[in-house]
């Protein structure tokens, strides 16, 4: 019998804990269809407007990470120690 | 947004057309029965089919990225309670899924708290004894993402199959024009 290294849904994923932010747009993909769905006015416009939540909210996550990394990076260490 | 009067003893709730709509029951335990059902049985077909859809997008991705462990009822024997360690909290949110996560978790419960030996490896309990557990527990990013994706699925349900109820049958909200 053939066995294979990975078995969908009786083990985790591989790779995860490495390459674990992937799974963030998969995430708000998710929400935004389900959200939308509710939402839409017209459900013409439905796939659009997932595609529009799902790259608004990466942006702002993109944007809040981007102003951490300022803070962190470069303003922190401007300041006088103790 | 709309308001929540009460009169009579009969919620009800205003709708963005301006008329009192009575909060459908029936809608409600629908959409937690099975996610879009609810909206399906207000005659919002196409909106339940693609709720379902995206319940279906996080449900089975968090499975698939987490294992069955992902939707899990009951906590493990090395969960720490010393370090507030109650996984099965999670659950919770699951549950608004309904009989799918039941189901879930129950086939988790069946296949890998009742797994046979040889699927079982030696781990160090917080207490310093020797334990098991399932050879393929999600740890780490694994187990997190599994666990929200399914949890977030369910509360989303829950909010959803709300709206089942309050939604006036010819109600079409949006926040844009």
């Amino acid at each position: 019998m053939t066995t294979f290294a990975w078995v969908p849904f009786m083990q985790p994923l591989p790779g995860v804990q490495a390459n674990w932010l992937w799974l963030l747009p998969i995430l708000i993909f998710g929400i935004a269809m389900m959200y939308k769905a509710v939402r839409v006015v017209d459900l013409a416009n439905y796939w659009r407007e997932v595609g529009t939540m799902t790259m608004q909210v990466l942006l702002a996550f993109l944007g809040l990470a981007t102003g951490v990394f300022i803070i962190v990076q470069w303003i922190v260490p401007l300041l006088p120690a103790g | 947004m709309s308001t929540t009067p009460t009169t009579a003893g009969n919620r009800t709730r205003t709708s963005n057309e301006g008329g009192s709509v009575p909060f459908k029951w029936v809608a409600f335990i629908l959409g937690l029965l099975l996610p879009g059902l609810g909206h399906m049985s207000i005659g919002e077909k196409g909106r339940g089919y693609r709720i379902l859809a995206g319940f279906l997008v996080l449900w089975f991705s968090g499975l698939l990225i987490g294992g069955l462990g992902s939707v899990r009822s009951w906590d493990p024997p090395y969960t720490n309670p010393a370090a507030g360690g109650k996984r099965n909290l999670w659950f919770i949110a699951q549950a608004a899924a309904g009989p799918i996560a039941f189901g879930f978790a129950a086939l988790d419960a069946s296949l890998i708290r009742g797994a046979e030996d040889d699927e079982l490896i030696e781990i160090t309990m917080h207490d310093r004894t020797i334990g098991t557990a399932y050879r393929f527990t999600s740890i780490g990013h694994a187990a997190d993402f599994g666990t929200l994706f399914c949890a977030l699925a369910g509360l989303i349900n829950f909010a959803v199959a709300l709206d089942a109820g309050a939604r006036a049958t010819s109600d079409r909200r949006g926040g844009r024009p």
